[in-house]
């Protein structure tokens, strides 16, 4: 198994669904390979006796000086490496791109780049200027391409530590966590499953924005990660996205919709059984992470609406406050203010139970304008509450007709589409029962294990055959 | 939906991504905007959107210099050695001179190992983690020192004032190494009121620095990276008071000043540290405005040359004054050593350990080869000129490779 920032030292959606996977899968052996930044963070997960744990640090605090290597395989593996700094800024160079890729994981054996930083940066400012599109803007300075390289230079040590030796390569994110994957499938012939559950490519691009690089650094390493998630791509044997929606992303960079499988996250039943009565006044709740991409202004505008019509209307709002989001937070109430709701409109924080959050309301609702596959929404629905949610990444796909599901960032749609469940009980309730049919038989812990299973049985013995079918080949050809 | 989102964008996949971000589906890029898909709108924006070229502004690097405090600093460092001076008539004899050389190494070398330990867990752990593995190595280390160094001048039957000077010298640099570390330059400055009981008072703030951390022992690997400071810290300290210790060894009329002229030396270690920073900062703009590697070298030789010239003029001026202040003519040996020792923290801070220990150990074995054959204030000044040549060239050509300044 293959991550990357995420299982086994930090909390979230995707550590959560690789506990619920080696947890559900006693009968495999996981070897965990994490790629982290200084590699001493703590596990933040208790590891059951099937997964050990190998960890990558990009940013480790102890190093020795990496020497140059020697020998014909030191010289493979610098001009491997020139052909792939050549090739980012290139046009279309995505062929190369991945052919140098795969000749330094064949000849890297656990080699260091970062002895031709200064070479690497110098072959990266020379290339520059015949691209005209990236001459325009602007041309990297010594401090871009030494930076640029360096983030290049860290981000490929998982490719060239030696390769995974296992029957299979499972890669819960696309982006550097299929480095080691795409050595095994090289050096082995070991397949590459690629699990996404967000965008990789779309959160990193993101990311770069935020992250204050110059613009050449940025434009650099967008193309380098933009390249490695197309390499992946095209080499996994199969895709499992978490939802339909990321298709869209994967296919246009190089996936074959063929080779693409859709596996849905899944909640345990038993932890969310069919919630009880309805409390006395109409009451919408919402759970989650009070984050700006939930945009809990919509919601807050669209009671708004509701409260109008219904003046005993009351909205719960269940989830704690990540660090650093206490301006959202505090935006959020301003906005409550503002608009004449306070009293009605309740900021309730953590509890120990999200489950006592659904069964708070008659109505939950998902207001986000970017989602993958949410388990709010699955929780939500096991627990046979009607849902009102923004038609956003895998939410169509989660709630089928079994809820609604509105434009985002439209506060009168969603209001309208609470309004109608609040007054309409006999719907309300024939949606809330249908919604939690459709999760206990399409969004299960063990349904999703079990498709697991079953992918990583089948990749394994189409792979045996297909060495076999190599194996026979000389033999008929006599 | 407008420009902003594509500009400064590097393709049109990050246009999508920002578009997807805030809520555009296929279905809204459809029915609000007449396009395709989120894809087809983000390639529209794009192509719609002229390139602007993007400017250059250099970003403040993470070396931005303070004057006050680094000279604050070198005060802190240098100014309570002026208590030996008070004891200077009575350090005579062999004696005294070996424990004399046994407080100068321990305190030296202690001090560079604990300086390397904080900083490197203050950058990666934060200030508490520094505390606590500071509290924890300090009292490992400074206990034991101090108990040597007590029981080695009763067993010496060295004048019980020196003792007590060396002593309190010794805890004076651990409690001030870990008080500086932790930024508490002011509060130091403040225990040195404490006249003879500066070291007391010097603990009482490395104390209060560390309050509420638990001592922590240092990681084996942390240890094994301080190793090279430690050395360090011995190396220069013996190179430091070879003419002091040999003096005292072979004592002769109207050499008390030798001590009197580390003084000045000790003090401008704080504008040794100004100017680093400064160095580093001048580097990484350099690196910032330069397209190529040759215009990067040709600023960066500058820049060293600028930087050693400034703290040989700083160290010059420091020497004149002690000069003028013991009545004694200025010596060469500090003149040579300082800048010597400024190359070499330079070149340390930026990891180039092995090198610069190994030629501070080349210089100071030349000198004790040398002892038979010419006066200790010779042998000084020779060993120091022909470290100083060797560090400055080999910064010259290591420090122009821009790698190193990242």
């Amino acid at each position: 198994m293959l991550t990357e920032g995420t299982y086994p030292q930090a909390f979230g959606g995707v550590s959560v669904w690789c506990d619920q996977l080696v947890r559900g899968l006693k009968n495999h052996e996981f070897d965990v390979y994490a790629i982290q930044a200084t590699g001493t963070e703590p596990a933040a997960w208790e590891l059951p006796a099937n997964v050990t744990v190998h960890g990558i640090a990009l940013w480790p605090p102890f190093t020795r000086r990496p020497r140059p290597g020697r020998g014909g395989n030191a010289e493979r593996l610098v001009s491997a490496y020139r052909r792939m700094i050549l090739s980012l800024v290139a046009k279309d160079s995505g062929e190369e791109f991945a052919a140098a890729l795969r000749e330094m994981a064949e000849c890297a054996d656990g080699a260091s780049l970062a002895p031709y930083g200064q070479e690497a940066a110098g072959w990266l400012m020379d290339a520059w200027p015949a691209n005209t599109a990236l001459r325009q803007v602007a041309a990297p300075s010594v401090l871009d391409a030494l930076t640029a390289v360096d983030v290049i230079e860290r981000s490929l040590r998982p490719l060239l530590q030696p390769a995974p030796r296992a029957d299979l390569t499972h890669a819960v994110t696309n982006g550097l966590a299929t480095l080691p994957g795409l050595a095994a499938r090289w050096r082995h012939g070991t397949p590459l499953l690629l699990t996404e559950h967000g965008v990789y490519l779309r959160e990193r691009y993101l990311g770069l924005r935020a992250a204050g690089y110059s613009w050449p650094v940025k434009a650099t390493l967008a193309a380098f990660l933009r390249l490695v998630c197309v390499t992946a791509y095209r080499n996994a044997d199969l895709i499992a996205p978490g939802n339909q929606y990321n298709r869209r992303w994967e296919t246009r960079f190089g996936a074959d919709p063929k080779r693409i499988e859709t596996v849905y996250n899944g909640v345990a039943p038993e932890d969310f059984p069919a919630a009880g009565p309805e409390p006395a006044a109409p009451t919408i709740t919402w759970a989650g992470r009070i984050d700006p991409i939930k945009d809990l202004e919509t919601l807050i505008r669209s009671f708004a609406l509701v409260r109008a019509e219904l003046p005993e209307a009351r909205l719960r709002v269940f989830g704690g406050v990540p660090a650093g989001g206490e301006a959202y937070r505090a935006s959020c109430e301003a906005l409550v203010a503002e608009l004449g709701l306070a009293g009605s409109v309740t900021f309730e924080g953590r509890v120990a139970e999200i489950r006592d959050a659904y069964a708070a309301g008659h109505v939950v609702a998902l207001s986000s304008i970017s989602e993958g596959f949410p388990y709010t929404l699955i929780e939500a629905m096991t627990s046979g509450r009607a849902t009102v949610s923004t038609d956003v990444g895998g939410v169509g796909e989660a709630v089928g007709d079994t809820g609604l599901v509105v434009p985002p960032r439209e506060p009168a749609a969603m209001a309208a589409a609470c309004l109608e469940l609040l007054r309409d009980e006999a719907r309300r309730h024939d949606l809330g029962r249908r919604a939690r049919e459709r999760a206990l038989a399409n969004f299960t812990v063990d349904k999703a294990v079990d498709s697991y299973d079953a992918i990583y049985h089948d990749l394994v013995f189409r792979m045996s055959r297909e060495a076999a079918a190599e194996v026979l080949e000389p033999a008929e050809a006599r | 939906m407008n420009s902003a989102h594509a500009e400064a964008a590097v393709d049109s996949y990050e246009v999508a991504a920002v578009l997807e971000a805030d809520g555009v589906t296929d279905v809204t890029a459809r029915e609000r905007h007449g396009a395709e898909d989120v894809f087809d709108l983000a390639d529209r924006l794009f192509r719609q959107t002229p390139r602007q070229p993007q400017p250059n502004v250099p970003a403040e690097g993470p070396w931005r210099a303070k004057p006050v405090t680094h000279v604050l600093r070198g005060v802190l460092f240098g100014l309570p050695a002026l208590a030996y001076l008070t004891v200077a008539d009575r350090i005579t004899g062999p004696r005294a001179a070996v424990l004399l050389v046994v407080s100068v190494l321990l305190s030296w070398s202690a001090g560079q190992g604990l300086a390397h330990l904080g900083h490197a867990r203050l950058s990666r752990t934060g200030r508490n983690g520094a505390a606590a593995v500071l509290s924890g190595a300090t009292l490992a280390v400074g206990v034991p020192a101090v108990a040597v160094v007590a029981a080695l001048g009763f067993a010496l039957g060295v004048p019980a004032v020196v003792t007590l000077i060396a002593a309190g010298q010794l805890v004076y640099v651990l409690a001030a190494t870990v008080a500086l570390v932790l930024g508490r330059e002011w509060w130091l400055l403040a225990a040195l009121a404490a006249g003879p009981a500066a070291p007391l008072a010097a603990v009482v703030v490395a104390g209060w620095s560390v309050r509420g951390v638990r001592p922590e022992r240092p990681a084996r690997a942390e240890l094994a990276a301080a190793l090279p400071a430690v050395a360090f810290g011995a190396v220069v300290g013996g190179l430091l008071i070879f003419t002091a210790a040999l003096r005292a060894l072979d004592p002769q009329p109207g050499a008390t000043g030798t001590l009197a002229v580390l003084l000045p030396l000790s003090v401008s270690m704080g504008a040794a540290e100004w100017l680093l920073y400064r160095y580093r900062a001048a580097t990484h703009h350099a690196m910032a405005v330069s397209r190529t590697f040759r215009v990067f070298r040709r600023r960066a030789n500058a820049a060293l040359l600028r930087a050693s010239a400034t703290y040989v003029a700083v160290l010059a001026v420091l020497l004149a004054a002690g000069a003028v202040l013991t009545g004694e003519l200025p010596r060469a040996e500090p003149a040579l050593i300082g800048p010597a020792l400024f190359l070499a923290l330079l070149l340390m801070s930026f990891g180039i350990r092995g090198p610069v220990v190994l030629a501070c150990l080349a210089a100071l074995v030349a000198s004790l080869a040398l002892m038979p054959f010419a006066s200790p204030e010779t042998i000084q000044a020779g060993t120091a000129a022909g470290l100083l040549i060797a560090l400055y060239a080999y910064a010259h050509l290591t420090l122009r490779r821009a790698q190193l300044h990242l």
